[in-house]
């Protein structure tokens, strides 16, 4: 029998389709000849290989970006609709949907000049010290809405969340208890990355350098720890020198992030 | 269960809210399919939008009496000769292939290994092949159902796919010795 088929043979019985006489002869081709032996080991290992890969997870921007076409997608088709009912109405009396919307826009533009005419005027009046108001209710505002965030069970939640903190210039203690916790212990590494660099922003504070380097010593994902030792030679943050040492000497690390670690402490030193 | 071929009749119809339903049963997959077959997972993030964007494009082009699968295979391989069009883009061997997996290298080394070794493996095939293995391997696709979005017979189909894995036996034994 010629190789080639023997070879589709053979990747029939891995796949567990052969029966009868046919099975015991690819069997018996195997057994009796070593060449054919080692191909079918290798077959075997490469199908298992390939059985063994795991889908991975759509990034979670997927759906938002899939809801935004879908909207625009929407937008288009009732822009296409509406040339062909005045098409249809040529000769004919104005179809009340369109009358309606018309004057629904119409009710609708008066009523935002009236809203635009109120505020304005108000805005006018206000004096410097209600804007200071105003100011720091939006800030207090967007504060909440980071704690908020931080309780998000989504990454992309949290990641907002962590990445509005950027906007924030006087971080109390408990904003960067949350910072710092998440840094440590969220289950995605973006959400992770993030919180560093967004510590990084309050580095002035000694309570975050110490987190920074303390979390060193924790940080199991490679993407993690370099975002550290970087953030930390930027800082000039002479006390890291011990953990980079001990990140070094640990075998589990691979060798990308000791050839950094390696790097900063010769930066630091 | 609704079907997809009754919620694609429903977007045909202008219901295009129910085509959030075709993406939550395949945007997996067809995310998955894009990424192996072009070894690189943004490209392969577009290309799964894309994908989409067409479904809802070109609904009026769906027939109800066909399995949705097959329809949407054949834009997912539109899609992906267009990518190759305006990429050209030549998968040699000397192609830098990304880490496409879960696993990082911190993570059980020799199967972080396997999963590199085939995605390089998988490069060093042609267009061609490495969309029918990817359909029938990664994507578990019968023979029968590749054929369809193909417009080939299962036998014609089930060829290309042994051929396709002897190719990637020799490659995958020769980078392993590397």
């Amino acid at each position: 029998m010629e190789t080639e088929k023997m070879r589709s043979l053979m990747i029939d019985h891995i796949d567990g389709i052969l029966t009868g006489e046919l099975r015991i002869y690819v069997e018996n081709h195997i057994n009796r000849n070593p060449d054919a032996k080692k191909e079918f080991d290798q077959l075997k290992e490469l199908i298992t290989a390939i059985d063994n890969n795991v889908d991975i997870e759509v990034p979670k921007s997927g759906k938002t970006d899939f809801l935004t076409m879908l909207e625009e997608q929407k937008n288009d088709t009732n822009k296409e609709k509406i040339p062909v009912q005045k098409k249809s109405k040529i000769g004919a009396p104005r179809s009340r949907s369109i009358s309606i919307s018309k004057n629904f826009y119409r009710i609708a533009a008066a009523v935002t000049l009236l809203v635009i005419g109120y505020f304005g005027g108000m805005m006018l009046h206000t004096n410097k010290k209600e804007m200071e108001a105003l100011r720091m209710e939006m800030n207090e505002t967007r504060e909440l809405m980071m704690m908020s965030m931080m309780k998000e069970s989504s990454a992309s939640g949290r990641l907002k969340g962590v990445l509005a903190s950027f906007e924030i210039t006087d971080a109390d203690d408990e904003i960067l208890n949350v910072l710092i916790q998440t840094m440590n212990n969220d289950n995605n590494i973006n959400v992770r990355i993030a919180a560093v660099e967004a510590l990084g922003k309050f580095a002035a504070n000694d309570r975050v350098r110490k987190a920074l380097i303390e979390s060193l010593g924790r940080q199991e994902s490679p993407a993690v720890q370099l975002k550290l030792i970087a953030l930390l030679v930027q800082l000039q943050e002479k006390r890291a020198v011990e953990p980079l040492q001990k990140i070094i000497n640990n075998n589990e690390v691979i060798p990308a992030v000791k050839d950094e670690a390696q790097y900063g402490i010769f930066k630091l030193m | 269960m609704i079907t997809d071929e009754v919620l694609m009749t429903a977007v045909k119809s202008g219901n295009l809210d129910k085509a959030s339903d075709l993406y939550n049963r395949y945007s997996k997959r067809l995310y998955n399919y894009f990424v192996k077959i072009s070894l690189d997972r943004d490209a392969g993030y577009d290309m799964m939008q894309n994908t989409f964007l067409r479904l809802i494009k070109y609904r009026h082009t769906y027939d109800q009496d066909k399995p949705f699968q097959a329809w949407i295979y054949q834009i997912a391989r539109n899609v992906f000769a267009d990518h190759l069009r305006k990429n050209k883009v030549l998968y040699s061997d000397y192609q830098q292939v990304e880490n496409l997996g879960e696993l990082d290298s911190s993570e059980s080394d020799e199967k972080y290994e396997q999963e590199r070794l085939l995605d390089k493996s998988l490069a060093k095939l042609s267009d061609e092949a490495r969309e029918i293995l990817v359909m029938s391997r990664y994507q578990n696709m019968k023979y029968e159902e590749i054929a369809e979005t193909r417009g080939i017979t299962v036998a014609a189909v089930k060829v290309k796919v042994h051929r396709a894995i002897k190719k990637l036996r020799v490659y995958y034994f020769e980078l392993e010795k590397i």
